[in-house]
């Protein structure tokens, strides 16, 4: 038992293998240093990450409660908007439907001329030839026909 | 000792610093820094690695202070990450380390205990300091981490064996063991200052 007191006795005196006080001061500057050093080497999406993990672990989301309750008002209101507009959407959807028709209506035909420099006559829809006056272009002034005689006819 | 001192104020401290007042950890770097470096030192006997080690177990609890319960003293939570990233430390360091011998405090020589130690009636008396220290820091250096942990826990900074037992997570029975095989071990290291 003698000898584990000696060594106890030894080991005690390590214990004054301490640097200056001095060194203690510059310890903490140096610990301010190197949290800054560290803030500015961590990448933004590892703080705000932090950050969030802090604020649910502190309990403070009720200090946010207002600004989440603003926000979540905002996403309702948002969504309602949005589901008001889209009730208006079958008229639109017309307007735009017999847009769509019209001009794929010309652009049909425009691919026909297009495509037949010379048209096949033959591929073009008959007309029945006839001298009956029906046949003759029509001027039409307020609704009534004024006359089926072409106009240089004296 | 630590449970002479106010472990409300270091309660109050972490709650402070928790809330965001990095102040209050300032304080308690202030407060644990000195007893810290103690332990680190001897386990790695080097200041330059004693001082990074350092500087990591402080940033380490400054980040993981919200997670602080407060289920045990902030001592011993702030001891607890320092010999888990010490030991870890070592691990990788491997077996290389340097001895710093140039940090013995010079005023020590006015110390009353240490005049205590060092009289006629010490077995130390004749012993070289320098090279009393060099055996002392070479035989530190040939136990395990764990042992070298817990000796110098409880021979160097004067903890019991509870408080011991809580900072590695062992049982006092472990404490009391590896305490008893660590002695031995450095009694035949040590046996010519005997």
């Amino acid at each position: 038992m003698a000898k584990q007191q000696d060594i106890h006795e030894l080991l005690r005196l390590k214990r004054f293998e301490q640097p200056d006080p001095e060194y203690f001061d510059k310890f903490l500057r140096d610990f301010h240093r190197n949290q800054r050093a560290d803030l500015l080497r961590r990448p933004l999406w590892r703080i705000t990450l932090d950050r969030l993990q802090n604020a649910f672990r502190q309990g403070s989301l009720e200090l946010y409660g207002t600004a989440l309750a603003t926000a979540a008002v905002l996403i309702f209101a948002g969504i309602t908007a949005t589901n008001i507009l889209s009730d208006n959407e079958p008229v639109s959807n017309l307007a735009a439907l017999s847009e769509r028709q019209t001009s794929a209506s010309q652009d049909a035909m425009f691919s026909i001329n297009a495509n037949a420099a010379y048209p096949d006559l033959n591929s073009l829809p008959k007309i029945a030839r006839s001298d009956s006056r029906s046949d003759m272009p029509r001027y039409v002034i307020d609704a009534r026909p004024v006359s089926y005689e072409r106009s240089f006819s004296f | 000792m630590q449970e002479a001192q106010p472990i409300t104020e270091d309660a109050e401290l972490v709650a402070r610093t928790q809330s965001g007042d990095p102040a209050a950890f300032d304080q308690l770097v202030v407060k644990f820094s000195p007893r810290l470096y103690g332990l680190v030192y001897h386990m790695t006997s080097n200041h330059e690695d004693t001082n990074d080690l350092m500087q990591d177990i402080f940033a380490k609890a400054y980040r993981s202070i919200n997670g602080f319960r407060g289920s045990s003293s902030f001592y011993t939570w702030i001891h607890s990450i320092g010999v888990n990233m010490t030991i870890n430390f070592l691990k990788k360091r491997g077996r290389r380390f340097q001895m710093s011998l140039d940090d013995i405090n010079a005023n020590i020589q006015n110390d009353e205990e240490f005049i205590k130690l060092t009289s006629s009636e010490s077995p130390v008396r004749d012993a070289d300091m320098k090279e009393l220290q060099q055996k002392l820091n070479e035989a530190m250096m040939k136990l395990s981490y764990e042992h070298r942990a817990v000796v110098t826990m409880f021979d160097i900074q004067g903890m019991h064996h509870g408080e011991i037992s809580k900072i590695l997570g062992v049982s006092e029975g472990t404490v009391r063991s590896r305490l008893f095989y660590a002695h031995k071990q450095l009694q035949s290291y040590l046996g010519e200052f005997r």
